[in-house]
């Protein structure tokens, strides 16, 4: 067999190395963004022991392991979990609502306020302030303009100060 | 500008649910999602999230189901067998079982007990592949392999495209093409492909497909120009997130 080969070790150590190096860089990633979105640390386990798996056959074929592929990864088998769950797009989001409002720690408003905003800018606004990536990276990873997730940023964060009627957010991330 | 109220992006980042996570969790799922490097065999689904979610082929399901209904069945059987042995005396030597493996044979368990199960094989996709070309001139290349019950779990996404000699191939946003085999019985639309159970994807399209590169050496064909591709062989819709705003 081509793996018993000097060769092919080379290529099955340099895919290790490259799988473990991702690994390394987005696994804690991957699975709080879980957590944050399912309902317990035993299906976020489940769900990130998916992503690898995946991003180890990626690996087979030499595709980039970014943290963004594997997050990329993640979201589709995040959409996956919802679709095995639940039969249509209503009650998909709506199982993303319930699981996200379920796991809220302490302030209930919040999470709410989230509840209400719309899907796609609140996905935008959990990206950037919950799971730390800077615009052009959500744009990246959701495929849409940088000035789309700018306009859903702001118009999520407006939306949301106004929910909970407090001061307006004024200041961008960090990372943004 | 704050007041006495706590700001919305302070509220916001202490509501997130993660800040429960411990080290222990993330422990145990690191180890948890490296154990795939440890066997790298070939998945032959039998389980697992990312499979349940993707779309395959009907004859995929049944073959499931019956393999599922078997297991059960042989379970019952081995049981049955158990409890029958221990009271009968043993089978002349001259009268053999026929081996499990043995085709066109369905051993018996006694002469009115439940049939074994049928002796299923792993088929894999060798590739290999044909042009369909449709109404309107476009084609795709399609697997002729039937009855394939082995899936491959690789993840390709991208979006749907025509290659400069009308050959419906992914673009996977980096500029280049690559080749598709799509599943045996698909058919090539007006406006893209028609997978065997009926879905369709159109070009323009983004898809998310389940399946895995195609084998070393196979024949390249105007649609896969060097022989490389991705077999697809399952998928879902495309996702509601990615559509074009």
């Amino acid at each position: 067999m081509s793996l018993q080969t000097d060769q092919g070790d080379r290529v099955e150590s340099a895919r290790q190395k490259h799988f473990l190096a991702a690994h390394a860089a987005s696994h804690d990633k991957v699975y709080r963004y879980f957590r944050r979105r399912t309902d317990g640390a035993s299906t976020a386990e489940d769900l990130t022991a998916d992503v690898f798996r995946i991003a180890w056959e990626k690996s087979r074929q030499d595709q980039e392991l970014s943290v963004l592929v594997v997050f990329g990864i993640a979201r589709n088998v995040l959409r996956n979990h919802y679709r095995s769950t639940a039969r249509s797009l209503n009650l998909t989001q709506q199982l993303e609502r319930e699981r996200t409002a379920e796991l809220g720690p302490d302030d209930g408003q919040v999470m709410e306020a989230l509840d209400r905003l719309k899907p796609e800018e609140r996905e935008v606004l959990l990206l950037t302030y919950w799971d730390g990536f800077s615009s052009a990276e959500v744009s990246d990873l959701l495929d849409v303009t940088a000035t789309a997730v700018r306009m859903r940023l702001h118009r999520a964060r407006k939306e949301l100060s106004k929910l909970l009627r407090t001061d307006h957010i004024t200041e961008d991330p960090s990372n943004a | 500008m704050r007041n006495h109220q706590t700001s919305t992006l302070d509220r916001l980042t202490a509501a997130d649910p993660a800040m429960k996570v411990t080290e222990d969790e993330l422990a145990r799922s690191r180890e948890k999602s490296l154990a795939v490097t440890a066997t790298d065999a070939e998945q032959l689904s039998v389980g697992g999230s990312v499979e349940n979610s993707h779309r395959r082929p009907p004859h995929v399901r049944r073959l499931r189901m019956l393999a599922g209904a078997g297991l059960a069945a042989a379970a019952a059987a081995v049981v049955v067998g158990v409890v029958l042995t221990s009271s009968m005396p043993a089978p002349p030597t001259e009268q053999a079982a026929p081996a499990a493996t043995q085709p066109g044979t369905v051993p018996e368990v006694g002469s009115s007990g439940p049939p074994l199960p049928p002796v299923f094989t792993a088929k894999g996709a060798t590739g290999a592949n044909e042009i369909v070309t449709g109404s309107n001139g476009r084609k795709a290349a399609v697997s002729t392999d039937q009855g394939v019950n082995l899936i491959m779990e690789a993840l390709h996404m991208g979006t749907l495209g025509l290659s400069s000699g009308g050959c419906i191939v992914s673009n996977p946003g980096d500029g280049k093409f690559y080749g598709l085999i799509f599943p045996f019985g698909t058919k090539v639309s007006d406006e893209g492909v028609v997978l065997p159970d009926g879905v369709a994807f159109n070009i323009g399209d983004e898809f998310s497909f389940g399946g895995g590169g195609t084998p070393e050496g196979l024949p390249p064909n105007e649609c896969l120009p060097s022989g490389d591709g991705f077999l697809v062989q399952s998928w879902r819709d495309a996702p509601v997130s990615m559509q074009p705003e």
